[in-house]
C-alpha cells in the first residue's frame, strides 16, 4: 500500500515536471512579438549599464582610471552590492542573524566536549590561524578592488575559529561573539542613520570617494565590509560553538 | 519623507539590543511597536502621501526605493496594530530569542508592504518566513517542530520560484523596480510574460494560504502560541493581502486598470481561490480543535479576498478591502479570545469550553460578534465586504455566478459551525466546573474594543469609506497613482 | 550550441532534479539536499542571465579595462547571487537545526511522521 503511494507520487512528480519542462521549452522557442526569454543579452538596455559607466546621478559624466567617480569602487559587483543596493546587503546580514539565532533556539541541549586532537595540529594551530585570519582580513579590506568582500571574509575568519575548535582550543567565548554580533549590527544601521542625519538619505555613502583603484577609496564600502565580516564571522562561529559544551549560557527563562 | 525608513531601522536595531536587554526586552518591544504604530499614523495623516523615497540617494530604477501611498501606509497601520495586540497577549515568553525574532519579523512585514523593488521584496519575504518559522518552533515540542519545518521547506521552495521569476524579469526587462517593470510589461512576449506571472504567483501563493499550498496553515496555527497566531494572521496575512494588490494588480495589469494582463491566469486564480474557500470551509466544519477551525476559516477568508481582487471591477475591489479590514479585526478578536479560552479550559477542543461565555459574558459576546462579522451578517463589518464582492461578481462575466453561489453556500457553512461554537460557549451549562486559570482582563478589553469597531463599521461603513475608496482608486488607476509617483518625469 | 545555452540547460536540469527530489523524497535531510540543489541551479541560472559571450570580469584593474566596459558581463545578477547564496546558507542552517530537533521529538526523519501523529490524536 505504502509502495503504491510512493510510486504514484513519483509518477505525478514526473508528469508535473515534464509539463513544466514543455512549457519552458515553448516559452524559449516562442516567436511572438516582444522581448523573448532567449533574446540576446543586451547590457545597454539594463540598469547595469549605468552602474558600469558610473553615471547614475549624472548621465553625461565620464571617469578614468585613477580618477574620481560617483562610486569609486573598482569592483563593480561590490559597487552594486555595497553601494547602489546597500539596503539589500544590510538585510542579508539580518537574514543570517535571524536564521543563526533560530538555529541556536531549536538545537537540543546536548553538547559535546571540546577534545584535544593530535599534538601536531595543536602546535601548528597558531600558524594556521594566523594565515587564515590574514587571508580573511585581506579579503574584506580589498573587497572594493578585487573579488571578495565581507561575506567570504567572514566565512574564512569563522573557519579559522572552527579549526581552533577541532584542534581542541576554544579561542572565543560565546558571550564575546554575541557582543561582536550586536555591536557590528548596530554599527551598520547607525552608519545608515548617520547618512540620514548628514545627507538626508538613509544608507547613503557619505564619505569622500577617493580615486578608483586606491585602497582608501569607495567611501564607506571598506568600513561596511569590515563590519559585515566581523558580524558574519561571529554568527558562523556561533553555529559551530552551539554544538560544544560551555559554548552557551542558555537563558532558561 | 525620508524618515519613513525608521520603520525598518528602529526594530532591526532593537533586535540587536534585545540580545542584552534581559528582562526589559518585552517592554522594549512594546515601546518600539507603539512608536511604529504612532509613526505610521502620523505619516498617514501628514498629507504628504503619496511619495516615493529613494534609499541611499540613488534615483529609482537604479537604487532601491520605498513607495508610500495611502494604500501601503494603511496596511502598515493594520500590521503594527496586530503586532501591538500580539505583544499584549504574550504569556510568559521571556527569552531574548523570542523578542529579537519578533522585532525582525516586525521590520520585515513592514518592509514587504513599503518596498518598491522586487528583489528587496524577495529578501523581506524570506525574512518574514524565517522569523515566523522561529516563532512557531519556539515551544520546541512535537507539534511546533513539525509545523515549523514543513513551513520552512514550503516557503523556501516557493521563494525559489519567486527568485527564478525575478531573474527572468531582469533578463528580459533589465530592471528590478516594480514601477519600472509595470510600465514596461507590455513590451514582453506573451508566453514569456505568462511564465513570469506563473513563477511569481507560485512564489506568493504559500504566504497567501491558497489551496494546493496551504497544508502548512492549520499545523502552524496549532503549533504556535496565541500571540504567534495573531502575528501569523494579522502581520503575515495582512502583508500577504497587500502582496496580491502590488505584485498582481500593479505589476501585471493592462494599462494599470486593475485587470490582470492574462485572462487565462486571472480565471485560474479565481478557480483556485474558490476551491480554497470550498475546501477550507468544509474542512473547518468537521474540525474539533478550535484553533484549526480558525485556521481553516482564515484560509477561506483569504480566498474570498483574492476572489474579490481578481474580479477586478470597482465594487469587487471595494468589497475586498472591506473584507481585509473586517477579517483582520474579527479574526484578531477570535485568536485573542481563543488563547484565553484554551488556557482556561486546558483543552484545545471547543466542545470542552462549555459555559465560558456565561462566566465571561463580554468575552463571549465579542466572540459571537467576531463570528457574525466573518459570516457576513448585516450590521457587521464583514457584510459590506461580501456585499461588494457579490455586486462586483454580478457585473463580471457569466462564470462569476458560480463564485456567487460558492460564496453564499460557504457563508452558510461558516454560520453553522460558528453558531455551534457560540452555542457551546453560552447555552450548555457546566456550572461546577473549575477553570485552570482566570481570563486576563486586558485580553477581554482588547477583544471588546475590536468588537465595538466591527459594529461601528457595520452600522456606519462611511467611517472608513473614504480610505477604502482612495485605496481602490489607487489600484484601478495604478499608472497615475503608482508609476508616476516613482518616475515623475516620464 | 553556445556557452550560454549550455549554462541555461545545465542550470534548469539542476532545478528540475532538485524539484523532483523535493516532491518525492520523504527523508527531511534528502529534501533539504534537494532544496540546496535547486538553489545551486538558480544561482547558476542567474549568472547565466548576465553572461556575455567572450565578456570580461566587471572589475576595473587598469586604464586598459576601462575601454572594455561595453564588453563586461552584467554585474547585477552576480550581486543578486551573492545575496541568494547567503539566504540559501541561512535556510540550510536553520532547517538542519530544526531537523535535529525533529529527530529528537519524533524519533524519525520521515516528513510524514507529524501527519501520522495527528491522525492518532483525532481518533
Amino acid at each position: 500500500m505504502k509502495n503504491d503511494k510512493t510510486l504514484l507520487m513519483n509518477i505525478l512528480a514526473i508528469v508535473f515536471l515534464a509539463l513544466l519542462a514543455y512549457f519552458i521549452y515553448a516559452v524559449a522557442t516562442s516567436s511572438d512579438v516582444g522581448i523573448n526569454l532567449m533574446d540576446d543579452n543586451v547590457v545597454e538596455n539594463r540598469v547595469a549599464d549605468r552602474y558600469l559607466n558610473k553615471n547614475v546621478l549624472d548621465e553625461n559624466s565620464q571617469y578614468e582610471w585613477g580618477g574620481k567617480a560617483e562610486d569609486s569602487a573598482a569592483n563593480i559587483v561590490t559597487a552594486v552590492l555595497a553601494d547602489y543596493r546597500l539596503f539589500d546587503t544590510s538585510l542579508e546580514v539580518i537574514v543570517l542573524f535571524v536564521t543563526v539565532m533560530g538555529f541556536g533556539l531549536v538545537l537540543p541541549d546536548e553538547r559535546r566536549k571540546i577534545k584535544e586532537s593530535t599534538q601536531l595540529l595543536f602546535n601548528w594551530l597558531p600558524i594556521l590561524m594566523t594565515f587564515m585570519l590574514l587571508v580573511g582580513g585581506y579579503m574584506f579590506i580589498n573587497g572594493h578592488l578585487s573579488p571578495g568582500g565581507g561575506f567570504p571574509a567572514g566565512a574564512i575568519i569563522s573557519t579559522a575559529i572552527l579549526v581552533g575548535i577541532l584542534a581542541g582550543k576554544q579561542t572565543v567565548s560565546h558571550h564575546t561573539l554575541k557582543i561582536v554580533e550586536a555591536v557590528a549590527g548596530i554599527s551598520i544601521f547607525s552608519l545608515a542613520t548617520l547618512g540620514f542625519i548628514l545627507k538626508g538619505s538613509f544608507f547613503i555613502n557619505f564619505l569622500e570617494g577617493g580615486n578608483i583603484g586606491d585602497v582608501f577609496s569607495a567611501g564607506l564600502i571598506p568600513i561596511l565590509y569590515t563590519l559585515v565580516a566581523f558580524k558574519v564571522s561571529a554568527e558562523l562561529s556561533g553555529v559551530y560553538l552551539e554544538f560544544y559544551k560551555g559554548g552557551e549560557e542558555h537563558d532558561h527563562a | 519623507m525620508n524618515s519613513s525608513l525608521f520603520l525598518i531601522i528602529i526594530p532591526l536595531m532593537g533586535a540587536f539590543i534585545a540580545l542584552f536587554a534581559k528582562k526589559a526586552n518585552r517592554l522594549m518591544a512594546i515601546v518600539i511597536t507603539l512608536f511604529m504604530e504612532i509613526f505610521s499614523i502620523i505619516i498617514y495623516l501628514s498629507g504628504k502621501l503619496p511619495v516615493s523615497v529613494e534609499i541611499g540617494g540613488w534615483q529609482p530604477p537604479y537604487g532601491i526605493n520605498f513607495v508610500l501611498t495611502p494604500l501601503s501606509v494603511g496596511f502598515i497601520i493594520l500590521i503594527n496594530l496586530a503586532a501591538i495586540i500580539s505583544l499584549f497577549i504574550i504569556r510568559g515568553e521571556k527569552s531574548y530569542q523570542f523578542y529579537s525574532t519578533y522585532l525582525v519579523l516586525l521590520a520585515a512585514s513592514n518592509g514587504i508592504v513599503l518596498t518598491g523593488d522586487i528583489f528587496n521584496f524577495y529578501i523581506f519575504s524570506e525574512l518574514t518566513a524565517f522569523g515566523i518559522t522561529a516563532l512557531i518552533a519556539y515551544p520546541k515540542d512535537r507539534k511546533s517542530t513539525g509545523a515549523a519545518i514543513k513551513y520552512l521547506i514550503l516557503a523556501s521552495t516557493a521563494a525559489a520560484f519567486l527568485l527564478i521569476g525575478i531573474g527572468i524579469v531582469y533578463k528580459t526587462l533589465g530592471t528590478l523596480n516594480i514601477a519600472d517593470i509595470a510600465s514596461k510589461i507590455s513590451l514582453l512576449d506573451p508566453l514569456t510574460l505568462e511564465l513570469i506571472i506563473i513563477l511569481m504567483l507560485t512564489g506568493i501563493f504559500v504566504e497567501l494560504e491558497l489551496f494546493p499550498f496551504n497544508m502548512w496553515v492549520p499545523k502552524a496555527y496549532l503549533g504556535g502560541t496565541a500571540s504567534v497566531n495573531v502575528m501569523l494572521h494579522g502581520m503575515l496575512g495582512t502583508a500577504g493581502a497587500y502582496t496580491i494588490t502590488r505584485i498582481l494588480l500593479t505589476m501585471f495589469t493592462v494599462d494599470g486598470s486593475g485587470l490582470l494582463v492574462n485572462v487565462n491566469i486571472a480565471n485560474s486564480v479565481i478557480v483556485i481561490a474558490l476551491l480554497t474557500i470550498l475546501v477550507s470551509e468544509i474542512a473547518a466544519f468537521n474540525e474539533k480543535k478550535i484553533k484549526k477551525v480558525l485556521a481553516f476559516s482564515s484560509m477561506g477568508q483569504m480566498g474570498l479576498i483574492i476572489f474579490g481582487f481578481m474580479i477586478g471591477n470597482e465594487q469587487a475591489i471595494v468589497g475586498a478591502f472591506y473584507l481585509v479590514v473586517a477579517n483582520f479585526v474579527a479574526k484578531t478578536i477570535l485568536f485573542v479570545l481563543t488563547g484565553e479560552f484554551i488556557a482556561m479550559s486546558g483543552s484545545g477542543n471547543w466542545e470542552d469550553m462549555k459555559g465560558i461565555g456565561r462566566k465571561h459574558p463580554v468575552a463571549g459576546l465579542a466572540f459571537v460578534i467576531g463570528s457574525l462579522s466573518l459570516m457576513g451578517v448585516p450590521f457587521f463589518a464583514g457584510f459590506w465586504g461580501k456585499l461588494g464582492l457579490i455586486q462586483g461578481a454580478i457585473n463580471g462575466s457569466a462564470f462569476m455566478v458560480v463564485g456567487i453561489v460558492i460564496v453564499l453556500i460557504t457563508a452558510i457553512i461558516e454560520g453553522i459551525y460558528f453558531l455551534k461554537i457560540a452555542h457551546t460557549l453560552f447555552l450548555e451549562k457546566d456550572s461546577d466546573r473549575e477553570y485552570l486559570s482566570k481570563a486576563r482582563v486586558h485580553s477581554i478589553v482588547i477583544a471588546a474594543i475590536l468588537a465595538l469597531a466591527i459594529i461601528a463599521i457595520g452600522v456606519k461603513p462611511g467611517l472608513i469609506e473614504s480610505n477604502i475608496n482612495s485605496a481602490t482608486d489607487e489600484i484601478l488607476n495604478s499608472t497615475s497613482n503608482y508609476i508616476d509617483i516613482v518616475f515623475p518625469r516620464r | 550550441m553556445t556557452m550560454l545555452n549550455i549554462f541555461l540547460l545545465s542550470s534548469t536540469s539542476l532545478i528540475f532534479i532538485g524539484l523532483y527530489g523535493v516532491l518525492t523524497r520523504k527523508n527531511i535531510v534528502k529534501i533539504l539536499l534537494s532544496l540546496n540543489i535547486i538553489e545551486t541551479g538558480i544561482n547558476l541560472l542567474l549568472v547565466a542571465f548576465g553572461y556575455v559571450e567572450n565578456g570580461e570580469v566587471p572589475i576595473l584593474t587598469s586604464s586598459e579595462s576601462l575601454k572594455n566596459i561595453v564588453n563586461m558581463v552584467d554585474p547585477v545578477p552576480q550581486a543578486l547571487v551573492l545575496t541568494s547564496i547567503v539566504i540559501g546558507l541561512g535556510t540550510t542552517a536553520f532547517a538542519l537545526g530544526l531537523t535535529i530537533r525533529y529527530y529528537k521529538t519524533h524519533g524519525t526523519l520521515s516528513i510524514d511522521a507529524s501527519d501520522e501523529e495527528e491522525v492518532m490524536l483525532n481518533e
